[in-house]
């Protein structure tokens, strides 16, 4: 490895040294006059390898020598504006006027967020950055919400999007799932054999690659900024892992100065979002149960059985009569009051600084007993001498989670007939009596009240250290190692009490179990940077990086069973080890390597050219080529530095054209070769054995993407307009297609190529300042976004997918068909006469018979336009803004109207249900119904009568904000004080009216940050 | 220049820092890049086999044993009550395992061959590519043909009709349903071929089953357990003679059967009663080392090192729910086992069930240990009694009645049971039902007969259950229909 560092570094040198020389001979030429001078940084140091030239004439220049001198020979008659600039360092203006001699001191470049495309890599000048990518300040993410960043991210970055978690709802430790750009082309589902979540981007704190939970954990007074990264120029960088984009977020350095000391604490109440449920009270339900024929006996009208019924239905009829109507949604619910601290001090000189926060976080969930702690410490240290930059980073963190122990569903079932306490106020563990209901009917509040505990406890640490040097002027070289540990463990017991145990012998009775997972990684990266100003037009700058990373795994874990009862959840009181089963032990380690050249040149500031070339090597197992190159390329033009270009009011206008090969490529090394697994449970006589775990299809090619970005930036009239506007086009070639096959065929998956697809989209964010005063300002902002995706060249080899169980799922595969498409049999509503639906044929005929062969495609679960429009206010220190989410054009297979309305099977019956389900289905010849017959219990297919359209328009965050460092403050030795307050989701209006959050509700929140600096 | 030789000679570098191993897996290039890997990739098959889909359930003492009415399913709500019905969920849940799992391990064997041409002379040489490819032909025979007997047609009735794919392909793909007798042909041709690569190298011709530990992978000993060179040719009588109704079949039957009667007799004699009753293991009689599968004329068994708990334990121990237990009531055993000096009858045990009733406990798979003996562990698949069985049959057919009579009273003698002289075809069935209790044949004996009904072996008393020709065959499984249409 040592030597290609040395190969590099020789090569550079070369290069360099030759453009140096080139330059010395342009200046000889007729004797004038001549400039003679010093160029120092702020601490009196020369600084060797500054650009020093005539702002008039550009060609005429030189740089200064290893101490920082310069001679600039030759110069004309007349007063003349001198430029010395150097990459990282302010650039100065210096007026010559005969003087023989000057000394220029060169200010650190202090850049600011909107200047700066922060790679992870290196930082890159934004108007020469041809790719898309978006930069935003923590104090905007602040703005939004304060939750966790990526919360506040979606708000503001109109290509990322969170899936919406139906399922978990609001569950603080299920993490969220993020895509940028839309999904990943691969047909057909995915198995779990791949490692990562499939459409999930590559996330980079620091310069490091961590998951997801470290972004989320992360405090959001901790964030400096946050880039997305989106197109293949951009992202290139990372190889084939960033397909999916890049999420870079950098922390607060340490800053010099006198120690000081800021705190924020954000405070919040959180609600659960229960506007979504429409169940039935108990009146309506048995109502329902009644007309639906639930005690009507199906053998005879004069039967036991029957009296039976009528004496079930009676009983329950007297209990709701004598005002049994239980509301069982928020039993297992509360408010929470949640809070987070952060404190930081820094202090330090120009040679040194560090910094040392601390950290909590307490974020208990709307169900009880789901809770999230979090506690954080961290100490950076800066030090600089001479060319030296030398920086450590350290983070420590503890995260304790509980899960609920009772999913919300059973709630949500429960029949509101029924009474929650006995009368002596106790909770029964059965609602009713088995003889009678027939079958256990459990009290979910009782079950609430076993204990059922999966306690979480995962506790990191991770340092990161960082050299980098500086020499010859033009060149840094940067070093960067990184470790982190991480251990989580996780607890479950459960009660033997619990009806899970029913009948089950003692030693079975209870269990616990014992997870372990153990995780240690590092990396590293060698950087080494070239970035040079050559006869003040030609800026070139150049990168060549070469890192690695290790990841290593280890799960261990066992479950236990026998327990006498809850006291002793201790394992030694366990009757033992589940019987046959065995202690989970796994390990694994993966190691990837990566190489990377790119280079940028600049003209003059106006034309822009980016190519990267990244060649990727890693052990994901069964990868048949080790090896992925990674290309991209990029231009932009930035008409606003021609010379030709006179418009004043435009401030700034560039346009941007990408184009790369991003891609999984790993994954599909991955499909490329087949995998024996060697069996742990049988052994024979005959040593190992294997068998085969996966199939390769060795005429596998690799998918192929070709990812193109135009884009416009456009800032006009100071700034009180700004536009940025992205369209991309992606194009996969050939497709990488999972098709079920038959059991026969030995493996019931394969992985095949086939056609291809086109994803296209645009994106762009709109900001406008409407009044901009000295001390008011109003501004407004829209983010929209669109994309779509259709198949090519797949002709008929997918019929059969097509044909296979069509009437379950939406999905199918031909020519000009959209992943997205949801196909169904059209309907035309419910028949009055009959109460049974009527089907519309392809022909256009009405029939009542479903028939698969009859569907058309009858909408589209993406979105016309979705984005974000906001406006924001400012008026002396106080400020507000308000940002709405909109979804418009989109439709959705109501899948909670076609369980919990129709579809009822004789069991659900037993369980709550939607309202609609008593007074929208049809029940007599004459009514105009929605839903079909009230009795009628069989399944009914999939029709376009669930398929609705989802207009969405929420209140995602709403925020008013006070900043002072009025006198009052400094006389309790507060520098600066701000306060926030914040609604998050407060409002949602929706065109479909459905059950969100299945096993976890919603929540709405409220809540105040106050931030002080002393 | 320099700009190209950097990067080929870091990836150089960085390949063997990238070459990551794992415990539990291999790639399938690297398995098959040596003799070991080889022999690790078929016994990943002979393990495999164990499944309870396979010959630990579907294939062995459950599925087909159940249909042939030997258990007794009466409790309510017997797990296998609707089986013995031939109810059609029943029918189809109960094979649906074996389907996929056969499959799965056809492909498997599929793979082993493919690779095995590839490699034959550069990682193979012709000892072991010969031994390696003859038995993963064989088994792949076998699977085929366990998949055929419930899956396709009543051969006399309807041999025409489509039945199952006969998948030769080492890739996972859609293949075609064959007619039932295009199955056959390929059978007999992958059996041909695999005799024809054993009969070349197989150690089982020169030291016969040779059951001893050599401390090492053992790869060219215990063939008792390995489709070796006897047990194809015996697969080869029983496909034939599974169409016996015609006489180039059952021609070819009784030479398969005659050859392996012939050749193999020395190597896989009869049990002894000293064997049977564990006194040749232990030098006295100890109930817990009985050799009651009698193992020694087994040609080839699958051997499952947890044989009790996955077949005993789970089917036939008395201390199991009365609505799980398989077992038969006392008439039905004697009705079954007339003599007692039957050395079957060490398979029985007289017990009472968790209600108290008396039955008849079919202990054949009770785990055990015994010191270096393999029988504890083995699941018989093949045995030389059948071949006796089969060319009795066909020579009776053929009015050969004393060469019947000679071959039927080898094995009654043998098991310990009087001669008989009257009555060949009822009493060759006979045997048939006493021989191969747990090992799943008597079923595809009245299939292949075309029985339309079936006496209660479990209680003779009962009335006899009527099948139809359509109740011997099984419907494809869904996931596989879904396909078909």
């Amino acid at each position: 490895m040592r030597h290609i560092v040395v190969l590099i570094l020789a090569l550079f040198i070369a290069m360099s040294s030759s453009n140096a020389q080139n330059a010395d001979k342009t200046n000889t030429g007729k004797q004038s006059r001549t400039l003679i001078g010093v160029v120092k940084d702020s601490q009196g140091k020369g600084l060797p390898g500054a650009v020093v030239y005539l702002k008039s004439t550009p060609s005429k220049g030189t740089e200064t020598d290893r101490f920082g001198n310069f001679e600039l020979k030759g110069l004309p008659e007349g007063s003349l504006t001198v430029i010395v600039t150097m990459l990282g360092m302010e650039e100065v203006e210096i007026l010559y006027t005969g003087q023989e001699s000057t000394v220029v001191t060169l200010k650190e470049q202090a850049q600011s967020i909107d200047d700066v495309v922060v790679t992870g890599i290196v930082t890159r000048n934004r108007n020469s950055f041809t790719g898309s990518a978006s930069t935003f300040s923590g104090q905007e993410l602040k703005k939004i919400g304060t939750t966790n960043i990526l919360q506040s991210l979606k708000t503001l970055e109109p290509a990322m999007t969170i899936v919406e978690n139906n399922l978990r709802g609001a569950d603080p430790n299920t993490m969220p799932d993020l895509e940028i750009r839309g999904k990943t082309s691969i047909v057909g589902d995915l198995e779990s054999d791949y490692e990562n979540v499939p459409n999930q981007p590559l996330f980079i704190l620091d310069g490091m690659e961590v998951e997801i939970s470290a972004i989320v954990n992360l405090n959001i007074d901790r964030v400096k900024s946050v880039t997305v990264l989106k197109d293949a120029a951009s992202t290139a960088i990372y190889g084939s892992k960033s397909a999916n984009g890049v999420i870079v977020v950098e922390t607060v350095p340490p800053e010099p100065g006198r120690l000081r000391v800021s705190y924020s604490g954000n405070f919040g109440v959180q609600f659960p979002d229960l506007s979504d449920y429409n169940l039935m009270n108990a009146e309506e339900k048995l109502t329902f149960e009644k007309l639906a024929g639930r005690y009507t006996s199906r053998t005879e009208t004069e039967s036991p059985e029957q009296d039976a019924l009528d004496e079930l239905y009676y009983s329950r009829l007297k209990a709701v009569r004598s005002g049994v109507d239980s509301y069982w949604l928020s039993d297992p619910l509360r408010v929470v009051f949640n809070h987070s601290h952060n404190l930081y001090v820094d202090g330090g000189d120009n040679n040194m600084q560090y910094g040392i926060g601390v950290n909590y976080g307490n974020e208990k969930g709307v169900m009880k007993g789901s809770d999230r702690e979090l506690l954080g410490g961290n100490i950076q240290v800066r030090y600089r001498k001479n060319n030296f930059t030398f920086s450590n980073n350290f983070n420590i963190s503890l995260v304790n989670s509980d899960a609920e122990p009772v999913s919300f569903d059973m709630f949500a079932n429960a029949n509101p007939y029924y009474r929650k306490y006995a009368d002596d106020g106790s909770v029964p563990l059965l609602l009713e009596d088995p003889a009678v209901a027939g079958t256990n009917i459990y009290n979910p509040l009782a079950l609430f009240n076993i204990t059922n505990t999966n306690h979480t406890r995962d506790f990191g640490i991770s340092d990161q250290f960082d050299l980098t040097y500086r020499f010859l002027g033009a060149f840094s070289i940067r070093g960067t190692f990184g470790f982190m540990k991480d251990n989580a463990e996780t607890e479950a017991f459960k009660s033997p009490d619990h009806p899970d145990f029913t009948g089950s012998i003692a030693e079975k009775k209870g269990s616990y179990s014992e997870d372990k997972n153990d995780t240690f990684s590092y990396n590293g990266r060698i950087v080494l940077s070239f970035g040079k100003l050559f006869k003040g037009q030609h800026n070139v700058s150049a990168n060549a990086s070469w890192d690695f990373s290790e990841k290593n795994l280890k799960r261990t874990g066992y479950s236990l069973t026998g327990f006498v009862g809850d006291y002793h959840r201790n394992p030694a009181f366990s009757a033992g080890f589940d019987q046959g089963t065995k202690p989970l032990y796994s390990k694994s380690r993966s190691r990837s390597t990566g190489f990377l050249i790119s280079a940028n040149y600049a003209y003059k500031g106006r034309y822009m050219v980016d190519l990267n070339y990244r060649l990727d090597g890693s052990s994901v197992f069964g990868a048949g080529r080790m090896f992925t190159g990674t290309w991209s390329f990029g231009v932009a033009w930035d008409i606003t530095n021609e010379k030709w270009f006179k418009a004043e009011w435009v401030n700034f206008l560039k346009i941007r054209y990408s184009a790369g090969n991003p891609g999984n490529q790993n994954f599909d090394a991955y499909m490329s070769s087949g995998i024996y697994e060697y069996n742990p449970e049988y052994t024979n006589i005959f040593g190992e054995s294997a068998i085969l775990n996966k199939a390769a299809n060795r005429n596998l090619a690799w998918q192929k993407t070709l990812d193109q970005n135009i884009g416009l930036d456009f800032t006009a009239w100071e700034e009180r307009i700004r536009m940025s506007f992205d369209y991309w086009h992606k194009n996969t070639n050939p497709l990488l297609v999972s098709i079920s096959l038959p059991p026969s065929a030995g493996q019931t998956r394969a992985y095949t190529n086939l056609g291809g697809q086109i994803s296209q989209g645009f994106s762009g964010t709109i900001n406008v300042i409407a009044i901009k005063k000295r001390e008011t300002r109003l501004g407004m902002n829209w983010s929209f976004r669109h994309s779509k995706s259709v198949y090519t060249g797949i002709g008929d080899n997918l019929e059969f997918m097509n044909n296979h169980g069509s009437s379950e799922v939406f999905r199918r595969y031909y020519d000009g068909a959209s992943p997205d498409d949801i196909w169904a049999v059209r309907s035309l509503g419910i028949d009055p006469a009959t109460g049974k639906e009527v089907f519309l044929t392809r022909n256009g005929e009405y029939t009542f018979q479903y028939n698969a062969s009859d569907e058309v495609k009858v909408g589209s679960t993406t979105p016309d336009l979705e984005g974000v429009i906001g406006l924001s206010f400012y008026w002396k220190q106080l400020s507000a803004s308000i940002n709405c989410r909109y979804q418009l054009g989109g439709q959705i297979f109501a899948s909670a109207l076609y369980n919990k309305v129709e579809n009822l099977s004789e069991q659900q019956l037993y369980y709550n249900v939607d309202r609609r389900a008593l007074y929208d289905r049809w029940q007599k010849p004459g009514d105009e119904a929605q839903f079909k017959a009230i009795d009628n219990l069989d399944s009914t297919p999939m029709s376009s009568r669930f398929v609705l359209d989802n207009n969405i328009f929420s209140f995602e965050s709403i925020s008013v904000g006070y900043d002072t460092n009025a006198e009052w403050l400094k006389k309790i030795r507060i520098q600066g004080a701000s306060i926030r307050l914040y609604a998050n989701n407060i409002w949602r209006l929706s065109s479909v009216k459905e059950e969100r959050g299945i096993e976890y509700p919603f929540s709405n929140s409220v809540s105040l940050s106050i931030s002080l600096r002393f | 220049m320099f700009l190209s030789a950097f990067p080929l000679m870091a990836v150089t570098s960085c390949r063997a820092w990238l070459d990551v191993d794992s415990e539990d897996r291999i790639l399938e290039d690297k398995l098959f890049s040596s003799t070991d890997g080889f022999y690790t990739a078929l016994n990943g098959v002979y393990v495999d086999l164990v499944n309870r889909d396979l010959y630990s359930g579907t294939l062995g003492p459950l599925t087909a044993d159940v249909l042939a009415q030997y258990w007794n399913t009466e409790a309510d709500s017997h797990l296998y009550g609707s089986l013995s019905l031939l109810l059609p969920e029943a029918k189809r849940t109960a094979v649906n395992g074996l389907w996929t799992r056969a499959y799965f391990l056809i492909l498997n064997i599929n793979k082993i061959i493919s690779h095995c041409d590839d490699k034959r002379g550069t990682v193979l040489n012709e000892k072991d590519y010969s031994i390696i490819k003859g038995e993963a032909l064989a088994l792949r025979a076998l699977l085929h043909f366990e998949l055929l007997r419930y899956f396709g047609p009543v051969f006399s009735v309807s041999a025409g009709k489509d039945a199952i794919p006969y998948v030769t392909e080492p890739e996972p793909q859609v293949n075609p349903i064959l007619p039932a007798m295009s199955v056959i042909s390929k059978l007999n041709s992958d059996i041909t071929e695999a005799i024809g690569l054993l009969e070349e190298y197989d150690p089982v011709l020169v030291y016969g089953k040779n059951e001893t530990d050599n401390s090492g992978r053992n790869i060219y000993a215990y063939r008792n357990l390995r489709m070796n060179c006897f047990a194809v040719k015996a697969l080869g009588a029983r496909v034939n003679m599974y169409l016996s109704y015609l006489n180039d079949y059952r021609g070819k039957a009784l030479a398969y059967a005659e050859e392996v009667i012939r050749e193999a007799s020395a190597f896989f004699p009869f049990s002894t009663r000293e064997e049977v009753s564990g006194q040749a293991a232990t030098g006295n009689v100890n109930v817990s080392a009985q050799d009651r599968i009698l193992s020694s004329d087994i040609l080839f068994a699958v051997y499952n090192i947890k044989r009790g708990a996955d077949i005993y334990e789970y089917l036939f121990s008395p201390s199991l729910q009365i609505n799980r237990l398989l077992s038969v009531t006392g008439s039905g055993y004697r009705s079954i086992y007339p003599e007692e000096s039957d050395l079957r009858t060490y398979q029985w045990t007289a017990r009472k069930d968790v209600a108290g009733n008396d039955i008849m406990c079919f202990v054949k798979y009770e785990g055990m240990e015994v010191d270096g003996k393999s029988y504890p562990y083995m699941i018989p698949v093949l045995r030389m009694s059948e071949m006796f069985l089969i060319a009795a049959e066909c020579y009776a057919v053929e009015g050969k009645e004393d060469l019947a009579y000679e071959r039927l009273n080898t094995l009654r003698n043998a098991r310990q049971t009087s001669k008989v002289t009257s009555a060949i075809e009822a009493e060759i069935e006979n045997e048939y039902v006493r021989e191969f209790v747990g090992e799943g044949q008597y079923f595809w004996f009245c299939k292949r007969k075309n029985y339309h009904s079936l006496s209660c072996l479990y209680d003779r008393s009962r009335p006899d259950r009527n099948i139809s020709t359509e109740d011997y065959v099984f419907e494809l499984p869904q996931s596989e229909g879904g396909f078909r249409e």
